[in-house]
C-alpha cells in the first residue's frame, strides 16, 4: 500500500511539474507572441495586453500603495509606458517580468512625488478618504488604514519592500527583481522596513503593534 | 517578527483582494489607452512597406503643396478632453478636481493637467505651442519634429523643448517649481538664472525661500562625469547632511591654514570661521571652525579632553569621532596619515556619523591620486547609494571604476552602477553599465540584476 501510494504521489509530482513547466511555456509563448503583434502595429494589442496583464499590474499597485485615489492614473502611466517602450524589452517571453519592474517603478516614482509635495498646504491625495469596494468589511478596512497609515510613514524603497516581500508575497529573488536591486540590496532594505514598521507602529499606532507582538491574530499555527 | 509580518501582510492582501473584485478602473483605464493611444504607437518595422510608405509621403507632401499654395500654413490646434478643435489663446482651462484633463495637439503632441490643475494655451505657432501653466501639474508629451517650437511657461520659469516627455508643477502661492524629465532634454530657465539643459532622469525642484533659480549641481572635488544630478541639483530641498560636505569643500582658504606642517600654510590669524556658503538653518552639523596648528589650545574646551592622536594611538576611533569636540576632530582630519584618516571615516560611517562624507572627501584631496583616495571614491559612492542619493552615487562609482578599473572594490562599483542608473530611471546608461559588468563579471553578485536589465 504504501509503496503504491508512493509511486503514484511520485507520479502525481512528476506530472504536477509537468504541467507547472507547460503553463510556463505556454504563458511565454503566448507573450512573446503578444510583444510581437504590438510591435508590429497590431491594433487590437495594446487591448490584449491589457487584458492580459491589467489586473495583475492594478493588484501590484494597490499592494504598494493601498487604496489610493490615484490608482487609475497609475495603471493608465504604466500601460502607456509599456507601450512606448515596448521596442526595448530584449526577451519577449519575460513580458511579465518586465511589466512587474515598470509597475514598481511607477508606484515608488509616486511615493517619492507624494514626499516631497508633502510640504504643500494642500491635501494630499493620499491623507483623502481611502476608496473601499463596498463589500470590504470594516474589520478589513480598519486593518487597511492602520497598516498603511504606518507604511507612509517609510522611506519609499522600504515600503515597496514591505509592500512586495509581505503583502504580495513574492520571493526575495523575486521582490528583488521587481525592485530593480540586487538581492543584497533588497534584504538590507527589507531589513531596514522591518525595523522601520515596527519602530513606526508603537509610535503611532500601539494598539496594531501590540497586537503584532503579542496576539494570537497573526501569529504563526 | 518576520513571520508575524508576513501573517500580517497575508491579511492585507486578503482584506484589498476584496476591492480588487471591482472592476470599474480597468475597464475606466481600458477605455482611455484605446482613446489615447497615438503618441506611443509603435513604428512599422517591416522593411518592406519602406518603399510603399516613401511613395505615400512624397505623394502627400506633393498634394498638400498643392492643396496649401499660395494660402499661408495654419497654426496647430487643440482639443480640451475630446471637445471639439480649437484655435483659441489665452482660454483658461482647469482639470477638474477628481479626474485629469487631456489636451491633445494636431501636430501630435500632448499634455495631461492633473486633477485641480489649471493652465492655458498662450500660443499657437506652426511648430508648437506655448503653454502657461498657472498651478498644480501637467505631464507634457512634445511630438518630436523638424520644426517643432515648444514651450511651458510656469511662473517666471520658462521650460523649452523639441521632443521630449516631463512633468512641470509650478505653486503659485509657494512660488515652488518642479520639472522632471522622463525622455528627451528641455532647455529651462529662470529668474536671474542662465538657461541650462535638464536631461532624462533629472529634475529640477525650486522650493519656497530665497532661491529663486534652478541652480546648477553643488562642485565637488573629483566627480567629472555628471553635469546635471537630479539630486544635486535641488539645493533647497537637499538635506543639510548632503551639503554640509559641499559647504565645507567650497572655502579652501581656511582649510588651508590648517595643514600639518609639512604642508606650509600662509601665516595664520588665529581662528577662522569659514565662508558661510549655502549655509542653512537646518544644518546642524558644528561648522567646522579652523585653527591654526600653532594658535594656543581653546579654553573653552575641558582640560581634561584627550587629543586625536592619543585616541588615534590607542585605536579609538569611535571614542574619538563622540568625545572630541568639533575643533579637535577638524585637526585630525587635517593632520592624521592616511590609515589613521580611513579608519576615521570608517567608524564615522558604522556611526552613521554625519561627518563620514566630509571625512572621505578630505581623504581625496589630501592623498589625491593614491589607492586610498580612489578607495575613499567608492566609500563616498556607496554612502550616497545608502542615502538613496543615487545620481551623486553614480558619480563616484564612476570616478572610482576610472581611477582604478582593476581597484579591489571594481566589481562591486560596477555591480552598484547597473542599480544606482536602474534607481534614477535613466534605463540607457543602466544598460551599457549592465553590458560592460557581464563582460567582465559574467558570474559576479550582479550579474543577474544586470541579466534583468538587458532583457
Amino acid at each position: 500500500m504504501n509503496g503504491r501510494m508512493s509511486v503514484s504521489d511520485s507520479m502525481s509530482a512528476l506530472d504536477r511539474e509537468s504541467l507547472g513547466r507547460l503553463a510556463v511555456e505556454e504563458r511565454a509563448a503566448d507573450d512573446a507572441a503578444l510583444v510581437e503583434s504590438l510591435r508590429s502595429g497590431d491594433r487590437d494589442a495594446p487591448a490584449a495586453l491589457f487584458d492580459a496583464y491589467g489586473k495583475y499590474v492594478e493588484r501590484l499597485l494597490v499592494r504598494v500603495l493601498g487604496s489610493d485615489p490615484d490608482i487609475e492614473d497609475l495603471l493608465h502611466d504604466v500601460f502607456a509606458e509599456a507601450f512606448a517602450n515596448i521596442a526595448q524589452l530584449r526577451d519577449p517571453a519575460r513580458l511579465k517580468g518586465w511589466l512587474t519592474r515598470m509597475t514598481v517603478f511607477v508606484a515608488r516614482a509616486a511615493i517619492r512625488r507624494r514626499r516631497r509635495h508633502r510640504w504643500l498646504v494642500f491635501l494630499p491625495a493620499e491623507e483623502l478618504p481611502p476608496q473601499q469596494a463596498a463589500s470590504t468589511p470594516p474589520e478589513a478596512q480598519d486593518l487597511l488604514e492602520r497598516v498603511f497609515a504606518v507604511l507612509r510613514g517609510l522611506r519609499p524603497n522600504h515600503r515597496v519592500a514591505f509592500s512586495l516581500r509581505y503583502i504580495e508575497g513574492l520571493t526575495l529573488p523575486e521582490a528583488a527583481e521587481a525592485s530593480g536591486v540586487s538581492l543584497a540590496t533588497f534584504k538590507r532594505w527589507l531589513r531596514a522596513s522591518d525595523r522601520a514598521f515596527l519602530v513606526r507602529a508603537k509610535r503611532t499606532d500601539h494598539g496594531l503593534y501590540e497586537e503584532l507582538l503579542e496576539t494570537p491574530r497573526w501569529r504563526a499555527t | 517578527m518576520r513571520h508575524r509580518l508576513e501573517k500580517l501582510g497575508a491579511e492585507v492582501a486578503r482584506a484589498q483582494d476584496e476591492a480588487l473584485t471591482d472592476d470599474s478602473r480597468r475597464v475606466s483605464v481600458r477605455r482611455r489607452l484605446s482613446e489615447d493611444r497615438a503618441p506611443w504607437q509603435p513604428p512599422l518595422r517591416s522593411h518592406a512597406w519602406r518603399p510603399a510608405i516613401a511613395f505615400a509621403v512624397v505623394t502627400a507632401a506633393a498634394l498638400g503643396l498643392l492643396i496649401a499654395w499660395p494660402s499661408t500654413p495654419e497654426p496647430i490646434a487643440y482639443r480640451v478632453n475630446d471637445g471639439p478643435e480649437s484655435s483659441q489663446v489665452d482660454q483658461a482651462i482647469t482639470a477638474a478636481e477628481s479626474r485629469p484633463t487631456p489636451v491633445r495637439f494636431t501636430d501630435g503632441s500632448s499634455i495631461r493637467l492633473t486633477p485641480g490643475a489649471g493652465a492655458r494655451v498662450t500660443e499657437l505657432t506652426l511648430g508648437g505651442a506655448t503653454v502657461e501653466l498657472e498651478h498644480g501639474e501637467i505631464m507634457v508629451y512634445v511630438r518630436h519634429r523638424k520644426a517643432t517650437r515648444w514651450s511651458v511657461r510656469a511662473g517666471p520659469f520658462l521650460v523649452r523643448v523639441t521632443g521630449t516627455r516631463f512633468r512641470v508643477a509650478w505653486n503659485p502661492t509657494e512660488r515652488s517649481f518642479e520639472l522632471e524629465v522622463f525622455e528627451g532634454e528641455v532647455e529651462v530657465s529662470g529668474p536671474d538664472a542662465p538657461t541650462r539643459s535638464v536631461r532624462a532622469g533629472d529634475e529640477v525642484h525650486v522650493a519656497p525661500g530665497p532661491q529663486k533659480v534652478p541652480e546648477p549641481v553643488v562642485p565637488v572635488p573629483a566627480p567629472p562625469s555628471i553635469d546635471t544630478a537630479p539630486d544635486s541639483a535641488t539645493p533647497a530641498r537637499r538635506p543639510a547632511r548632503e551639503r554640509a560636505p559641499a559647504t565645507r569643500r567650497a572655502p579652501p582658504a581656511p582649510l588651508e591654514l590648517n595643514l600639518p606642517p609639512k604642508h606650509p600654510a600662509p601665516p595664520s590669524q588665529g581662528s577662522v570661521e569659514p565662508e558661510p556658503v549655502e549655509t542653512t538653518p537646518e544644518q546642524t552639523e558644528p561648522a567646522p571652525k579652523v585653527v591654526d596648528s600653532e594658535s594656543p589650545p581653546d579654553p573653552r574646551e575641558p582640560a581634561g579632553e584627550p587629543t586625536w592622536s592619543a585616541l588615534f594611538a590607542r585605536g579609538e576611533y569611535a571614542e574619538a569621532l563622540s568625545r572630541l569636540g568639533a575643533e579637535e576632530i577638524e585637526r585630525a582630519i587635517w593632520q592624521a596619515d592616511s590609515r589613521e584618516l580611513i579608519e576615521l571615516g570608517a567608524a564615522a560611517r558604522r556611526a552613521d556619523d554625519r561627518r563620514a562624507g566630509y571625512i572621505h572627501t578630505v581623504i581625496r584631496s589630501r592623498f589625491a591620486g593614491t589607492d586610498t583616495a580612489a578607495d575613499a571614491a567608492f566609500m563616498l559612492g556607496r554612502m550616497e547609494f545608502h542615502a538613496g542619493r543615487h545620481l551623486a552615487s553614480v558619480t563616484w562609482f564612476e570616478t572610482y571604476l576610472r581611477e582604478r578599473p582593476n581597484g579591489r572594490f571594481a566589481r562591486e562599483a560596477a555591480g552598484r552602477l547597473v542599480e544606482a542608473y536602474q534607481q534614477v530611471g535613466d534605463e540607457a546608461r543602466a544598460r551599457a553599465a549592465a553590458e560592460r559588468y557581464l563582460a567582465r563579471y559574467p558570474t559576479g553578485p550582479h550579474a543577474a540584476l544586470a541579466r534583468s536589465v538587458l532583457e
